[in-house]
């Protein structure tokens, strides 16, 4: 007695593609996950180029503020020992005072870079426009 | 006059274009998708109140670590070499900004020496790079 065999005579299956979301799903959320925009954020400045050095500005000495910051990392504004929290707000009083005020940051070449930028920070809250930042001679 | 109802409960949502939403979205993401490209040194940045969002295309960066040792493009370069390095990149792009990824213990004497390069390049716009903070 011959058995029967059952054949799919259906032609061809289809695939299934019910999973097919889960799996895009899955990536999307990876990349969703990975992804970072991130943003940097900086203090801009600019340096004054060679060519323009030549011409050189001359400012009165009563316009200058002197911002010194030496080797172990003190502040002194014209010679006068401050505090990092009380920078921005003596510049901006002689800023009101004299709204020429050109400050000037020395750095002496050992003290350290964050403390030169958290200066930078004081005196851009001042809102002092007009600055130069030096190297302080030893 | 007979209305015919609808009693075989509820009928589903149609899942069918599911697929295409996720995968629009999919694109999306992997097209907006920018890997760093630069690994740079490891640095710890200076916290500061005052600071802005830097346009990503305009930027080119130079490590700076607390060694003094600089790098720029995954290459540790010499205080000299800087100068060079970024007139050609100054030369592409006149607004270039050159960004500085310091560490806040490095000494100031080796940011001067790059400076004093960066003038000579006639590469003036500089960033001194930090992680915001707002103290209050």
């Amino acid at each position: 007695m011959a058995v029967k065999i059952k054949r799919a005579t259906k032609g061809l299956e289809e695939m299934n593609i019910a999973s097919i979301s889960d799996i895009v799903f899955l990536l999307l959320i990876y990349f969703m996950v990975v992804t970072v925009f991130q943003q940097d954020i900086g203090l801009p400045f600019v340096l004054p180029a060679e060519s323009e050095q030549q011409d050189v500005i001359k400012i009165k000495e009563s316009n200058v503020a002197n911002l010194v910051i030496d080797a172990n990392n003190f502040i002194s504004l014209d010679d006068t020992p401050m505090r990092l929290l009380s920078v921005a707000r003596e510049l901006e009083l002689r800023l009101k005072a004299n709204p020429k005020l050109v400050v000037i940051l020395k750095t002496h070449p050992d003290a350290d870079y964050g403390m030169m930028v958290a200066v930078l920070d004081e005196i851009r809250k001042a809102n002092c426009k007009k600055m130069a930042l030096k190297v302080l001679e030893v | 006059m007979k209305f015919e109802r609808n009693l075989k409960g509820q009928s589903s949502i149609p899942t069918a274009s599911m697929g295409d939403i996720v995968f629009l979205l999919l694109i999306f993401f992997m097209v907006t998708t920018v890997f760093k490209t630069e690994d740079g040194l490891p640095v710890n940045l200076p916290r500061a109140e005052t600071g802005q969002e830097l346009k990503r295309d305009l930027i080119a960066n130079i490590y700076v670590d607390r060694r003094g040792r600089i790098s720029i493009n995954d290459k540790l370069v010499s205080a000299a070499q800087v100068g060079p390095l970024m007139r050609k990149k100054y030369f592409e792009n006149p607004l270039t900004i050159v960004s500085f990824q310091t560490d806040d213990a490095t000494r100031y004497k080796v940011m001067d020496d790059i400076m004093e390069e960066l003038k000579k390049a006639n590469a003036v716009r500089v960033s001194f790079n930090i992680k915001h903070v707002s103290r209050k």
